[in-house]
């Protein structure tokens, strides 16, 4: 931090030598005056690229009608830069024949596509121009080397809450990258500078409501892998877009523009993805991205978004190391899975006739799971001696016996999902009462929804609503989730990670004698395990806190277990679910469900439910059917 | 032609604080490899904001990891990659005698592609001498690379 602090004075400093150089241009110079006067003649500030390089945006509370995404004073050499296109166009033609030796800091080499575009649009004499002299940029654009852009999504992880929607990022490539290597490209990341003595609280909250400064960075690609690939266990999605090598040039020129700028930072709009769609239009004007992310921002709608306007060329799969390490798994017999495990904990396992007797080949497989699932565990452990020895010692003996790259089968790739916004009808009857229901989920992906695209196991719902009209007893606001969270991720002879799930919200619920609405609270933990490649088995002890008035406390809690299966069968995913609650106060719930989602395409589904509720002193029975329509 | 410099880095200065090496301030290949990531819960945090932690950078420099930039490979004094960072992938692939971290060190070598093969096998075949114990550092074990490199007729002049 302190170096970051250092690096803002030195930066305040800088800027103050501008402000000044800026007064010493008072002393009029007609060239200067002409070309300035051109410029409003011409009305460039009103140009598009102009606009877009100040990153304006309609805006109803600013007096001239739009204002800038950035909020940072050094963007603008203008006092009102922030709003006033004019005026920045202006004071930019001032800054540019600046004749201090600013070096770096000079206008001509901190916004260099201002300068090559206003240079171009008003015929700007080399000759009369102050020479400049941008170590720092040349360096750069030499170090960057960069021939050809990928957008960059990391997925969805099971577990992560933090990865919830994805991320996206840049990725810039030299022109021989088909016989180099991408680990050494560099990536561009936008995203909040944040402060590592936060707690995680007040990092989602000032996410959602602001507070953190967005900057974007840039690093060797291979610390992206490292942290998405192995430290999170999260797939990469790579698509290599359409654009020139000018084209990159001209992106390139602007990200340099925004070196060190800090733009407010929020989770859902103004977020990764958002930002990099604004650079990606910058050089394609007629390519249509920001507009369509008014509110949010999901990463792989902007994904999507860029598929649909034709600038993926082509698209690339890097799997995370867990799923190499499940694909390893997977591929060996359960016997031979054991020895690999056993030969983790103990190096001697090498020794036995068991391992003895298997070919070099499997000998060479059981080594690579053994120090992959340890390099796993290190993951997760403060460093242990014996186990880097372990390891080292499995490397020896896998230098001698060697393993195959393993192939990770490529599931479909994200934007091929379903959308991520749910509308539906449905009807049905709950005992003799008949109903009609509307539903509407603002996202993303619940447990039964088309799998093609998302990740098995996760469900990610915020801000789902139901409203029902019952024959017999009118409308009814029967449900509102703000939060659904449910990641079931399974477990086997090496690995053992925790399922879950956690949910907040509004529901109609029978109590006592009769239909009430409550908030709730409830969350839960265990086990999942693969049955078969397509039938998932879960169970988790759950907790419960609610509040409902027909209760004499405020918060009545529970306790109870939830039991499921889910199957993916070839027309759409079927659940079987049966769960309980005992509330302290002697109430009790039980329900069994089947569901079953018919995929109609990745767009349309059908949904079935049969459920059965057991209470202190009713039944009910529940069965709908409805159309779900994905947008 | 671009010469091969093992030099001192000019960030020897961790910018992370979560990220304290657990050998002192000259990383081992044991300490960073074998290492509990003691920063995982700042790591998994930054994620939540998609941040970046006080560390940023602009791609100007290689980064270290929390401990001394030994092992930076560098072009011409200008630093390429920080070895220690990728040492535990690059451990694997000579193990097994490929793999992508293993291309990312011949590229910062500048190994031309008709070389890649002989490079990949010969750094396989010589796993014990670069890698002795688990215990190396990234300094010593790039060192090896490229005396091993020096004693083959097709890669020693890459090692110059």
């Amino acid at each position: 931090m302190h170096l970051i602090r250092c690096l803002f004075s030195l930066l305040l400093l800088s800027g103050l030598s501008v402000a000044n150089a800026l007064a010493d241009t008072d002393s009029v110079n007609p060239y200067v005056e002409s070309v300035k006067h051109k410029a409003a003649q011409l009305k460039l500030s009103e140009d598009d690229i102009w606009q877009r390089l100040l990153h304006y945006r309609q805006d109803y509370f600013s007096e001239t009608g739009v204002s800038s995404y950035v909020d940072d004073k050094r963007f603008f050499y203008a006092d009102d830069g922030h709003y006033n296109a004019e005026s920045e166009l202006q004071k930019t033609i001032d800054a540019l024949f600046i004749k201090d030796d600013l070096g770096n800091e000079h206008a001509q080499c901190r916004f260099v596509y201002r300068y090559q575009w206003l240079s171009q649009k008003l015929e700007l004499d080399p000759k009369k121009l102050p020479v400049t002299n941008c170590v720092d940029y040349i360096e750069w654009r030499e170090q960057v080397n960069a021939h050809s852009v990928s957008l960059i999504f990391p997925a969805t992880a099971l577990n992560s809450p933090s990865s919830m929607f994805g991320h996206t990022l840049l990725r810039f490539d030299p022109k021989d990258i088909e016989g180099g290597s991408d680990w050494l490209s560099y990536a561009l990341n936008f995203g909040a500078n944040i402060n590592n003595d936060d707690d995680s609280v007040s990092f989602a909250f000032r996410g959602l409501a602001g507070g953190y400064p967005g900057v974007y960075n840039m690093m060797r690609y291979f610390e992206k892998i490292k942290e998405y690939n192995r430290m999170e266990n999260r797939d990469i999605w790579e698509y290599k877009l359409n654009y020139t090598p000018e084209e990159v040039d001209l992106i390139l020129t602007h990200v340099w523009e925004l070196k060190d700028i800090n733009f407010d930072y929020y989770f859902f709009d103004e977020n990764c993805a958002f930002r990099l769609l604004e650079l990606l239009e910058l050089v394609r004007p007629e390519v249509n991205l920001t507009a369509r992310f008014k509110l949010d921002a999901i990463p792989t709608n902007t994904v999507r978004a860029v598929v649909e306007e034709g600038l993926v060329e082509s698209t690339h799969f890097r799997p995370s190391e867990l799923a190499e390490l499940h694909a390893r798994i997977d591929s060996l017999p359960k016997s031979i899975q054991r020895l690999g495990k056993e030969l983790s904990n103990d190096i001697d396992v090498m020794q036995q006739p068991e391992f003895k007797a298997l070919d070099q080949a499997q000998q060479g497989e059981v080594v690579q799971i053994a120090y992959s699932y340890l390099r796993y565990v290190q993951l997760q452990i403060p460093r242990d001696d014996e186990m880097a020895k372990r390891s080292y010692q499995l490397l020896l003996a896998l230098n001698k016996l060697s393993s195959e790259k393993v192939v990770v089968e490529r599931p479909a790739a994200p934007e091929t999902g379903h959308k991520t916004i749910t509308a539906g009808v449905s009807a049905g009857e709950r005992n003799d009462d008949l109903f009609q229901q509307v539903n509407y989920r603002v996202t993303y992906h619940d447990l039964l929804d088309n799998e093609k695209g998302y990740l098995r196991g996760a469900q990610i719902i915020l801000f789902n609503t139901e409203v029902r009209h019952y024959n017999d007893d009118g409308l009814k606001f029967n449900r509102f989730d703000l939060v659904d969270i449910t990641s079931l991720s399974k477990r086997n002879m090496f690995l053992k990670p925790l399922s879950w799930k956690v949910q907040v919200g509004y529901e109609r619920v029978y109590s006592r004698n009769d239909e009430v609405g409550v908030l709730q609270l409830n969350g839960g933990a265990g086990h999942s395990y693969e049955v078969t490649k397509n039938i998932e088995m879960f169970g988790l002890l759950t907790g419960r806190i609610e509040h409902n008035k027909r209760f004499n406390s405020i918060l009545e809690p529970a306790i109870g277990a939830e039991a499921g299966m889910l199957y993916y069968s070839p027309i759409g995913t079927q659940k079987l679910d049966i769960s309980g609650a005992q509330f302290l106060n002697d109430d009790y719930r039980m329900r069994a469900e089947f569901a079953q989602n018919i995929n109609l395409g990745v767009d349309h589904a059908l949904r079935l439910s049969l459920a059965q509720e057991w209470h202190n002193d009713d039944d009910f029975f529940d069965i709908s059917l409805g159309y779900r329509y994905y947008f | 032609m671009k010469r091969v410099l093992l030099a001192a880095s000019l960030m020897t200065a961790s910018l992370s604080a979560s990220a304290v090496a657990p050998g002192g301030d000259s990383c081992g290949w044991g300490n960073l490899l074998f290492e509990g990531q003691s920063g995982l819960p700042s790591h998994v945090i930054a994620s939540i904001t998609n941040g970046t932690s006080g560390n940023a950078t602009f791609g100007m420099t290689s980064g270290t990891n929390g401990c001394s930039a030994n092992g930076t490979l560098t072009y011409g004094g200008k630093s390429m990659i920080n070895m220690s960072s990728i040492m535990g992938e690059f451990s694997e692939d000579v193990a097994r005698g490929h793999g992508d971290a293993l291309t990312t060190v011949a590229v910062a070598l500048n190994i031309k592609a008709e070389d890649r093969a002989v490079f990949d096998s010969v750094l396989h075949e010589n796993f014990a001498v670069i890698f002795p114990s688990e215990n190396v550092t990234a300094e010593d074990a790039m060192a090896s690379v490229l005396k091993v490199m020096k004693a083959d007729a097709r890669l020693s002049k890459y090692a110059a």
